[in-house]
């Protein structure tokens, strides 16, 4: 529960507000590299409430600029982009990748160029790693610090960005992302409750649909915090999932350790829509980005690859047919994050946490917002810049998955060499 | 532009300064075709108020709050029936004023119906539309003929085109002339057409000169350029309060008028109204239409809805239907059609643009006058009473025309302005003047 005041602290993102002025202090990826082609298409972005034009220059550079036109303020986005720069097809004033105006033809030829230096514009950084784009666009002349994770070094085959849009909070984004106790409820499908430890059944959908209960334990961290859900199994192992949380945004989902990794992004695109990446790369070898496009979805839109999920007005096309015959959410034939985009636009658009009741699977929950107060409010103060700093070495922030004798302390577990049970590397049944 | 300022000039809903001075104003809100006599009543949006336009079947029009004075049920339901419109729920019925003429379900109905009255708009048909005056002074205001009576009326052409976007954001595109030469004709080379001709000059030189001088209607300007041995290309144009325009698409003297009707704080309504006009100019020397001006859109069936008139199928939600392919082979802009093209430009810049983002240049010194000029109005209106410029006299918006010409440079092009003038006025009229 958070008080309304509390609550807007920490939902509202547009400049001047606490949160958004401190959102500001980081880099935001907002759109697969990919998307954009040079000399092609400028692709509109919003984020933190703000609009830009995205585009790939004639040279290959990525431009990040103010969407409307400094001239009239018509949308850039319609724009020519030709011969490193986009031309406004209004009047034909043109912006450089870094949001220099380098052309005024409406102005008499003897003081174009003076004209053009003279105009104001706002500049951002632009930094492509990990397939994406990653933009800052705050205030400071010294970009932040870039949060290195493990896949934004890894060569681009290896690493499958995918992009959801909802229409919700990017905290109710967020905490979704970190509740790791819905999973054996909302995401259990049709299945009946496996038998516990049985060899078949020894994967992890399978231990956190049998024991929908685990303790929680954590460890703050300067970044944020490691949450480590600990399932005590039938043979005397223990089954824990080690959780790193970089806040804002990023909640690195465990996996077991040979297995491809995940890493999921809460951007917020306003206060009442948000970007959910959903960032899979394999440290080791290319990864199947064809799979994943198509995986529990028919869009086949890596930019937008829920858009096929409905609204209200149609519940969703939640089959109450198929709930009556055992599934369990009536979100059919469908990859988890439906579910988990559906019941957090279910909330509205910014859920009012004055109205909840948690209780102890939501301690996780309660964590993050009380990490997320604090350091707003002491960026407020002082311009404190929390969490992402470059004393973090992001590349070796990793979640993992493991079992281990019960009893022993999950604290000391390195992910990159994590104690192995013989079993854990099976593939999944 | 300060940020209050904006406001200012923009909003025009109902108790806004500027809502104010609109309602000084006679404005074309239909064609006169929309309305079928004793068929059903139009839901229309109009300086941010739900009204309902419906002719009785006797012919009378009527534009009035489309909400029943009895107990608010929409009369857009309502019957159209002999003298008035009837409410489908308790039976009371108005005529095309507003005054309640029969209340069936009151005993004593002939009294107080006689005090029952719904706000409406004083009407006016001509020229194949429907003018209306939302403001509260009776009798209604002259009405300004501008010289659309000086045509034949069968041979007015009349269209109506729906802007997702505030009145001043599509006003402005009319009286910024340069863009034409990027966002209408960009890449295509002064080469293409006739020497000589009106488009030769024009993309020669896409940084025209300018002047603009005020009016007692509003302003007029001209915007220069060399046209071969001492010969400037001139092309004049005209604002007329509140949001009348006249574009120099055609050769000086030919009768048209745009209006920018706003709708709401978020929409428009483009009313163009031509009299006879020469042939296109839209072709190239050999005769060929100019790329990107097939088309004029896809116009989509009303839908009934307050702001349901004459909206294009093209619209921001798929980006005006713009195609990178023919950005790079066909035309400038990768639209199709000079109007879509506006209106794709104006509606990027969103439902109101922020103006205190924009850096003016030169080639907008029309646009900035105008801006002043309104303020002003609106200023003076809202804190003196003052009737704002041509409201309280029709005869001002006689005789005012648009178009291009070319003269020597040695001669004042508002002199010959005003020489035209006389001469379309069939006798003396007063000159316009450089003032300061």
């Amino acid at each position: 529960m958070l008080s309304r005041e509390d609550n807007a602290l920490l939902t509202r993102v547009g400049a001047g507000t606490p949160m958004g002025e401190m959102m500001r202090e980081y880099w935001l990826p907002v759109v697969r590299s990919a998307r954009l082609e040079a000399d092609g298409a400028p692709e509109r972005v919003r984020v933190l409430g703000e609009d830009f034009v995205a585009f790939r220059a004639s040279d290959g550079r990525v431009g990040f600029v103010d969407e409307a036109c400094p001239h009239r303020c018509a949308s850039m986005a319609l724009g020519r982009n030709e011969e490193n720069g986009l031309r406004c097809i209004f009047h034909g004033w043109k912006v450089d990748v870094e949001g220099r105006v380098v052309d005024c033809p409406t102005e008499p030829e003897e003081r174009r160029a003076r004209f053009a230096e003279m105009v104001p514009t706002r500049r951002y950084r632009v930094h492509e790693a990990g397939g994406l784009v990653w933009v800052y666009i705050g205030q400071r002349s010294e970009p932040p610090a870039f949060p290195a994770f493990e896949f934004t070094a890894l060569p681009v085959e290896n690493v499958a960005p995918l992009r959801g849009l909802i229409k919700c909070n990017w905290l109710q984004a967020l905490e979704a992302a970190l509740d790791s106790a819905h999973v054996g409820f909302l995401h259990a499908r049709g299945g009946k409750a496996p038998q516990r430890g049985t060899e078949v059944h020894r994967t992890e959908s399978a231990f956190m649909r049998d024991k929908k209960d685990p303790k929680f334990e954590f460890e703050v961290m300067p970044y944020g915090f490691k949450e480590a859900a600990i399932r005590d199994l039938s043979d005397g192992n223990c089954y824990t999932r080690i959780r790193q949380v970089v806040l804002p945004f990023f909640s690195l989902i465990p996996r077991f350790p040979g297995d491809w990794r995940l890493v999921l992004a809460s951007v917020p695109i306003d206060d009442e829509n948000s970007i959910q990446w959903y960032i899979r790369y394999d440290a080791e070898k290319p990864i199947d980005e064809a799979f994943f496009r198509k995986f529990g979805t028919d869009s086949g839109d890596p930019d937008y690859f829920n858009s096929d999920m409905g609204d209200v007005t149609t519940m969703w096309g939640q089959d109450r047919q198929a709930m009556k015959e055992g599934h369990w959410s009536g979100i059919v034939g469908r990859q988890n994050a439906y579910e988990d985009f559906i019941v957090q636009e279910s909330m509205g658009r910014i859920v009012d946490r004055s109205r909840e009741y948690l209780g102890a699977a939501d301690v996780v929950i309660s964590l993050a917002r009380r990490l997320l107060l604090q350091a707003v409010r002491k960026h407020q103060e002082d311009g404190t810049v929390p969490f992402i700093t470059d004393d973090v070495d992001f590349g070796r922030v990793r979640s993992v998955s493991v079992t281990y004798p019960q009893g022993e302390n999950w604290r000391g577990i390195d992910a990159f060499n994590p104690p192995e049970l013989e079993w854990t590397r099976q593939p999944a049944a | 532009m300060r940020a209050e300022d904006n406001e200012y000039l923009t909003r025009i809903g109902p108790g806004t300064p500027m809502g104010a001075l609109m309602r000084c104003y006679w404005l074309p809100v239909a064609k006169s075709s929309e309305l079928e006599a004793g068929g059903a009543p139009v839901r229309m949006r109009i300086l941010g108020e739900n009204l309902l336009g419906f002719r009785t079947p006797e012919g009378a029009v009527g534009l009035i709050d489309h909400r029943c004075k009895h107990r608010c049920a929409s009369l857009a339901y309502g019957r159209n029936e002999e003298g008035g419109i009837r409410c489908i729920y308790h039976g009371w019925k108005f005529d095309v004023t507003g005054q309640c003429i029969d209340m069936p379900s009151e005993p004593d109905e002939s009294e107080f119906s006689a005090r029952v009255r719904i706000p409406a708009a004083a009407v006016i048909e001509k020229f194949g539309l429907v003018w209306a005056y939302l403001g509260s002074q009776r009798p209604a205001p002259p009405f300004p003929l501008f010289d659309l009576d000086q045509v034949p009326e069968d041979q007015i052409e009349i269209t109506f085109l729906h802007r997702a976007c505030n009145w001043l954001q599509g006003l402005e595109g009319d009286i910024d002339t340069v863009h034409v030469g990027f966002l209408h004709l960009g890449g295509i080379d002064a080469q293409n057409f006739e020497k000589g001709s009106t488009n030769y000059y024009r993309q020669s030189n896409l940084t025209p000169h300018y002047e603009a001088i005020d009016t007692p209607y509003g302003a007029i300007s001209s915007a220069y350029r060399p046209a071969g041995e001492g010969q400037l290309y001139h092309r004049v144009a005209q604002i007329l309060f509140p949001s009348f325009t006249m574009a120099p698409q055609d050769p000086l003297g030919y009768v048209k008028l745009r209006c920018w009707l706003p709708l709401d704080d978020e929409n428009s309504m483009l009313v163009i109204i031509d009299g006879p006009r020469p042939p296109t100019q839209a072709v190239d020397k050999e005769g060929k239409k100019l790329p990107g001006f097939f088309g004029d859109g896809d116009m989509l069936p009303h839908d009934g809805g307050w702001l349901g008139r004459y909206r294009l199928k093209q619209c921001l939600a798929n980006n005006h239907m713009q195609s990178r392919e023919l950005m790079k082979t066909l035309n400038y802009s990768g639209i199709m059609g000079g109007r879509v093209q506006d209106q794709a430009v104006v509606e990027s810049m969103g439902p109101i643009a922020d103006r205190t983002y924009e850096t003016l240049g030169s080639s907008d010194r029309m646009i900035a006058r105008t801006r002043r000029r309104l303020l002003k109005a609106a200023r003076e209106l809202a804190e003196q009473g003052a009737s704002p410029p041509g409201a309280a006299d029709a005869s001002l918006y006689r005789s005012i025309r648009s178009g291009f010409i070319t003269l020597p440079e040695t001669t004042d092009w508002l002199a010959i302005f005003n020489e035209k003038r006389r001469e379309w006025h069939g006798g003396p009229v007063a000159d316009l003047e450089r003032t300061r």
